[in-house]
């Protein structure tokens, strides 16, 4: 075996695996879904054909899933931006020393540690216009899940409360990477705090970031369980977000074509989004190569 | 600082308040605290039967997840980092796109796959469900983390006449350490955390983690607010001792070391 | 050091491996066949475990092991969606909320059950709980046990301004009217009910227009949503909110529990629930205990009352490996003898009719006196296949008009063009 081929085995030999594992597990679901969204398939009426791009064409005329794109698109934008914003001023505030700092550090991240569906559950007993504790401590009587103006953002809430903390933990790391040198060089040259994050830490920063970025948002684009459990869509389908809309199409009311086909919309929104953060991000990294 | 903790912790500290209170004062509002703290939901949570086992389940699910991603991944990211393979945009935008599809679009077929297969109610099955994705996740955190160890350090190694592992093992890993205790506590809280799969894919306690448990506190019509106030309690300490034990990992100035070396 | 590591994750992983391989064990011909009963958890599960001992002592030669669901209802027909789309054939007897079983039945997932039971097993059962089990001629469950919609309402509260228990929706807004005019408390409200987007305002929503002559459905396929009867109905849910500010317009956020909170903690004079919420309200530590009545929905001036049909029913997996031995235990579950325990130590309402004139049953539960004119009146939603498609369809509408954001007309007509579209495409 020569050299240059025990190499070239040895660099697929490590990518190896967690390519086939990943494809071969995942693979398969998203086939299935892609295969399904081509079809008109409706258990309950009996029919099971191949009918080409017609749950495509339909969903285009559909306002039903314009009205949760719209609603996902708007909750991606407010809950991705208030989690990186909130999420680097914790971030840096965490990476600065002063006492009790490793407790901060952890307790800041006791609301990722809640599995979602409880947190949901527990934002839904926080909001309750009757005896939740938000109406109490405001000394107010909002219908927070029940009135269309408030609903959406209630669930923002909920979801920039479990979620920074995640941010918070990749920009730490990120953080920490930063040397200490750079710092101390740019300060004995005379560089402000301002200077020293605008012109140090932003720019080695950028590529975590782009990186949370892109995580949140693949996330917030297919949140599901946060809306589900704290409004079911409602009210009046106001809160609904597309994976919503494709879980109710799906396991509601058995139409596995026309909601695999609204699964399907979601990846691809999804997938435009990403791309933009990709292509950022390659470029970020590319000039960190060098 | 005060703010962000207050309004992180909030929301928790009210969960374990309502866990405190008797069953009677649950909707009521005021008192904010109970008069008589009772520790009666955490006794119902504890002692109900399967708990503990479910517990243990959680905590194999979460722990083999981690080890997976990592066995997995960081050979294959540093491989992506590191060695100038083609098609590395194609790999990495391929399983990232893999991840982007709706969970609950994904559930169904799954599951179909480990009926067939002969696994269904068990935890091996969440395993394999949950490595699968959480790896994307982990091999473009950690692909990214690798890259900021300077290449110079890799060529060193290279001309030393390391092999990839070796490498690896004396070099990357201690420099990356930070961020690989990140991506193993984030993967290991996901795991933790996961609903979806863990409730399609399990049926009995068996291989029932603790999130679907919690889902059969409710009854028909009734919600038992305390004893799922006290198993969210429960449920979460694990992650929160967790970051406290490894925050520290996260913080030394590994990179110092490097710098000098 | 390292040794050790990796013998000790060897052995861990053989224990989940070992742990997690599905042991199927070969039956031989002595051994006792097993049957999986896949149920929402009951609260009184010791007394279920008990029912299904006595069927295991009866039947030798069967065992029936119990498999839990959460008792959310989305969560259920996930699950069965999913399995039985994918033919799997682990259980075998299922617990179906009333409205699966025409669509699981259309589907071909459940056993045709009309051979199995005869009709001397099915006469005594509620009728309009069966009727909700047939598609066509063919009958796929059998009702365990039923719900209806009742109204609650505080005894002492209408005493004290020297009222009777409402009749009409008329006198319903005139007594709670009064009794908020006399009590000037500001945190408390006149009538709770189920608002929230969700299948329970399809429930609630039902019996103002029912209880108005209306309904949703003509005959089969036709929606009679823009029927005046129905208009009507839908204006006063608005009204109630708008107009009388007999309910609050957070009742867009109550479901069952919600609701059964408020009345519990003494704020709502009035609440449509299920019969469920009385052993909570009855609680002694129950800030209303011994101050509340039940009582039939109301109806409007010229019409009759008409609670809506909740319950579970049992149905058998169409692939099933072992039918004969579920159906044995489909069976049991309707005799008269097992449907009392099913009343007195489940605590929910049997479906046999009979068991309520058991005198044993009179004497230990004296409020079901109350609740009896409901079992009789009760009436199921649209039983079609495409119920729930139909349901999925008036939610956001009827959640629209709750919620005032589109007139009744307007949220109808529109849901009346989406269901009409719907059936269409049969």
């Amino acid at each position: 075996m020569s050299a240059a081929f025990r190499e070239r085995l040895s660099r697929y030999g490590l990518l190896g695996p967690a390519v086939l594992f990943v494809g071969g597990v995942a693979l398969m679901p998203v086939l299935y879904t892609l295969w399904l969204g081509f079809r008109r398939q409706l258990p309950i009426f009996g029919i099971s054909r191949f009918a080409g791009l017609e749950n495509y064409r339909f969903l285009l005329a559909d306002a039903r899933f314009w009205n949760a794109l719209a609603h996902t698109a708007y909750f991606v934008l407010l809950s991705v931006s208030l989690e990186l914003t909130l999420g680097l001023a914790i971030a840096l505030l965490l990476n600065q020393s002063f006492p009790g700092r490793g407790l901060a550090r952890a307790l800041v991240f006791v609301p990722w540690a809640v599995p979602s569906v409880v947190a949901a559950r527990f934002w839904e007993w926080i909001y309750n216009s009757d005896y939740g504790v938000l109406n109490y401590v405001l000394g107010t009587r909002v219908n927070w899940l029940g009135d269309p103006r408030w609903a959406l953002h209630a669930a923002i809430l909920a979801d920039v409360w479990k979620t920074t903390p995640f941010v918070v933990l990749l920009l730490l790391a990120g953080l920490q990477v930063i040397p200490e040198d750079l710092y101390r060089a740019a300060r004995i040259d005379g560089a402000g705090s301002w200077q020293l994050f605008r012109h140090i830490t932003l720019p080695l920063l950028l590529p975590v970031i782009l990186l949370a970025l892109l995580f949140r948002t693949m996330d917030a684009a297919r949140v599901f369980d946060l809306i589900f459990v704290l409004t079911g869509g409602g009210p009046a389908n106001q809160t609904e977000t597309l994976v919503v809309y494709a879980y109710k199409l799906l396991y509601r009311t058995l139409q596995f074509g026309y909601g695999s086909a609204v699964a399907v919309a979601t990846f691809l929104f999804v997938l435009t989004l990403s791309l933009a953060y990709l292509r950022l991000l390659g470029r970020a990294w590319q000039t960190h190569g060098e | 600082m005060g703010l962000m903790l207050s309004f992180a912790l909030g929301p928790f500290v009210w969960e374990l308040i309502t866990a405190l209170k008797p069953e009677g004062q649950l909707a009521q509002l005021p008192p904010l605290f109970p008069a008589r703290p009772t520790a009666e939901h955490f006794i119902a949570v504890l002692g109900a039967p399967g708990f503990l086992r479910v517990a243990l389940n959680s905590l194999v699910v979460a722990s083999f997840t981690v080890l997976l991603a990592f066995v997995l991944g960081v050979p294959a990211a540093y491989a992506l980092a590191k060695l100038n393979l083609r098609g590395r945009q194609v790999i990495l935008g391929t399983l990232l796109c893999l991840s982007m599809f709706p969970a609950i679009a994904n559930v169904a077929p799954l599951y179909l796959l480990f009926i067939r297969l002969g696994v269904r109610d068990s935890v091996l099955a969440v395993i394999v469900a949950h490595s699968v994705f959480a790896l994307p996740f982990a091999l473009w955190t950690l692909t990214n983390f690798f890259q900021e160890i300077p290449d110079d350090l890799y060529r060193a190694g290279r001309i030393d006449g390391c092999s990839h592992l070796g490498i690896l093992r004396h070099v990357v890993l201690p420099l990356a350490a930070p961020g690989l205790v990140s991506v193993g506590l984030l993967v290991f809280i996901f795991s933790w955390n996961e609903f979806l799969y863990a409730f399609t894919l399990t049926a009995t306690e068996r291989s029932r983690t603790l999130p679907a448990a919690i889902a059969l506190f409710a009854g028909l019509h009734e919600i038992p607010w305390g004893e799922i106030a006290a198993a969210s309690v429960l449920a979460t300490l694990p992650s929160v001792l967790l970051m406290l034990l490894f925050q520290r990992r996260i913080i030394s100035g590994l990179t110092a070391g490097a710098v000098k070396g | 050091m390292r040794q050790r590591l990796v013998v000790s994750l060897g052995l861990l992983l053989l224990v989940v491996v070992g742990g997690s391989c599905s042991w199927h064990p070969a039956v031989g011909p002595d051994e006792p066949v097993t049957i999986v009963f896949k149920h929402s958890k009951h609260p009184r599960y010791v007394a279920l475990a008990e029912l299904i001992q006595k069927f295991e002592a009866e039947n030798p030669g069967i065992r029936v092991r119990e498999e839990i669901l959460p008792a959310s209802t989305d969560e259920q027909h996930q699950f069965y969606v999913i399995n039985l789309a994918a033919r799997a054939g682990d259980f075998d007897v299922m617990d179906m909320d009333v409205i699966w079983v025409p669509e699981f039945g259309r589907a071909g997932w459940l056993e045709d059950l009309t051979p199995q039971v005869s009709t001397a097993e099915l006469a005594p059962l509620n009728p309009a709980a069966l009727q909700a089990d047939w598609v066509g001629r063919r009958l796929f469950g059998v009702p365990w046990f039923v719900d209806a919609g009742v109204l609650y309402y505080r005894k002492d509260l209408l005493d004290k301004y020297g009222f009777g228990s409402p009749k009409t929706y008329a006198e319903l807004v005139d007594t709670a009217r009064a009794v908020l005019a006399g009590e000037h408390d500001p945190r408390l409200t006149g009538f709770v009910w189920q608002g929230m987007q969700y299948e329970g305002l399809v429930c609630a929503a039902l019996e103002f227009i029912r209880g108005n002559g209306g309904d949703l459905l003509r005959g089969d396929a036709q929606p009679a949503l823009t029927d005046p009867h129905t208009l009507e109905a839908l204006e006063f849910m608005n009204d109630l909110i708008r107009t009388y500010h007999v309910t609050p317009p957070m009742v867009t956020t109550l479901n069952e529990e919600a609701a059964r909170n408020m009345f519990q903690s003494g704020r709502a004079v009035f609440m449509r629930n299920w019969p469920y919420a009385w052993k909570f309200l009855s609680d002694p530590n129950s800030p209303v205990a011994g101050r509340v009545g039940i009582t039939l929905v109301p109806h409007f001036l010229g019409h009759s009352s008409v609670p809506t049909l909740g319950g579970f029913h049992l149905g058998m997996n169409a692939y099933s490996r072992h039918k004969r031995e579920a159906i044995a235990f489909v069976r049991f579950m309707i005799r008269y003898d097992v449907q009392k325990e099913v009343l007195l130590k489940l605590g929910v309402l049997p479906a046999h009719r009979e068991v309520y004139s058991d005198a044993e049953v009179r004497q230990a539960l004296p409020f079901l006196r109350d609740l009896v004119p409901s079992l009789e009146r009760v009436q199921p939603r649209p039983v079609t296949p495409y119920y729930l498609m139909i349901s999925q369809i008036l939610q956001p509408e009827l959640s629209a008009v709750v919620a005032g954001l589109r007139p009744p007309r307007q949220a109808m007509q529109s849901a009346e063009q989406q269901i009409t579209h719907l059936l269409e495409a049969r």
